[in-house]
């Protein structure tokens, strides 16, 4: 993936979901709340249908539409495959290429191969975007000749520091293990500090 | 807002392909220019090839409609919203023309107040006809749809297919209150068919979802 592309994904991934219209922004937010999961939330948006009825509209089958298959058609696209040639070179020859056009871009190129919309399919585009942004943050080896060096994500670094200064404290981790061993009736109801 | 207006407003949702234009349900013109309403399922999620189909020489509601014309004017639409989990999609087309319709929702409905639908009964089937139909509320009801509850409501009328997307007026304001989208069939239906029919879908349970959520997909 080009740097111009790589740095969309310097984010927060909750970032992505601000690409969306409000009313998916909503129904999105809602998604990933109950499900904890970016790839299950993208599952239950392809899958939703009113539970106990009969539709009387179109004489087609429903169609299905697979979240490994729209994950392969916008890997296709930010590789610079062949299929999606044109409007790839298009959207890197922008002077500035923003969030939301890289999902607008995506989505109207993949959607009639996929043979749906891009309206449709872009709050999936958003949720596999979220996903990279967090596999993102993960820590990067960077192999050296004599030893290898890790490159951490701010947050997870004030993070392992603020659990190194906690354990540093004599008697915190056995504090801690206790409380957590301590069932929920025999806790304190009042609190006398 | 007056239903005569209504045979250039409530139009037929169609695809066209190499033996002309297969319909598929019902649309509504909203007050905003181009904008249509239907429901989600009748486009299948899929763009390609969707019209909006009009018969030119039906714009009075009140006339004869010719069965047996088959000349219609098709518009290109394409979906530029659409919830699944509600049941409903917005089209839009090139065109400047807008309706004068309310929307209000299904919270202004009881059971027994009567409402208006108009739509196309049997539209899968070829049949172009505008039909109306004048029903009562039977319940309001929530419906679920994987984590989403939507505000529905129970028509007691027999509805078929074509006629998804179909707008329900109520009738003592003439507000749009709800999109018509299927029948009540236990666990969606779809099983056993006699001669193309789901017997299950032979009853006057049938489902319209609030056109509240419209207006946030505006």
């Amino acid at each position: 993936m080009e740097n111009k592309l790589e740095q969309l994904f310097q984010v927060d991934s909750e970032e992505w979901l601000t690409t969306l219209p409000r009313y998916q922004q909503i129904r999105i937010k809602q998604l990933v709340d109950s499900t904890n999961s970016y790839e299950e939330a993208a599952k239950q948006w392809l899958n939703a249908m009113p539970e106990n009825t009969f539709p009387f509209g179109g004489a087609e089958q429903a169609r299905n539409i697979s979240i490994e298959k729209v994950r392969d058609e916008i890997e296709q696209f930010l590789s610079g495959d062949e299929k999606y040639g044109d409007e790839h070179k298009q959207l890197l020859s922008s002077s500035e290429v923003l969030q939301k056009t890289l999902v607008s871009s995506v989505s109207a190129a993949i959607a009639p191969v996929i043979g749906t919309a891009a309206a449709y399919i872009m709050p999936v585009v958003v949720l596999v975007f979220m996903t990279m942004t967090k596999i993102a943050d993960q820590p990067i080896v960077i192999a050296g000749q004599s030893s290898n060096a890790v490159l951490l994500s701010e947050s997870d670094w004030a993070s392992v520091q603020e659990t190194l200064y906690l354990l540093s404290v004599p008697g915190m981790r056995e504090s801690i293990r206790e409380g957590m061993a301590t069932p929920i009736e025999d806790c304190a109801r009042e609190l006398e500090w | 807002m007056l239903y005569s207006s209504l045979a250039n407003i409530v139009l037929a949702v169609g695809r066209t392909g190499a033996n002309g234009v297969s319909l598929l349900g019902t649309a509504t013109l909203l007050n905003s220019p181009g904008k249509f309403v239907t429901a989600a399922h009748v486009t299948n999620k899929d763009e390609q090839n969707l019209v909006v189909v009009v018969k030119p020489d039906n714009s009075i509601i009140n006339d004869y409609q010719d069965t047996s014309n088959y000349q219609v004017e098709m518009i290109p639409v394409r979906i530029e919203a659409i919830d699944t989990f509600t049941d409903l999609c917005i089209l839009s087309a090139d065109i400047d023309a807008f309706s004068n319709i309310s929307m209000g929702s299904t919270d202004i409905l009881n059971f027994g107040s009567v409402v208006d639908i108009f739509g196309y009964p049997h539209a899968v089937h070829g049949r172009l006809v505008l039909t109306h139909q004048r029903t009562e509320i039977g319940a309001r009801i929530l419906i679920k749809n994987g984590i989403v509850k939507t505000k529905q409501v129970v028509l007691n009328t027999q509805a078929r297919p074509g006629q998804s997307g179909s707008p329900i007026f109520c009738a003592y304001t003439t507000f749009m209150v709800a999109i018509l989208i299927g029948s009540y069939a236990p666990g969606g239906g779809g099983g056993l068919l006699v001669a193309g029919v789901d017997p299950h879908t032979l009853h006057q349970t049938t489902h319209a979802v609030s056109v509240e959520y419209v207006r946030e997909m505006l």
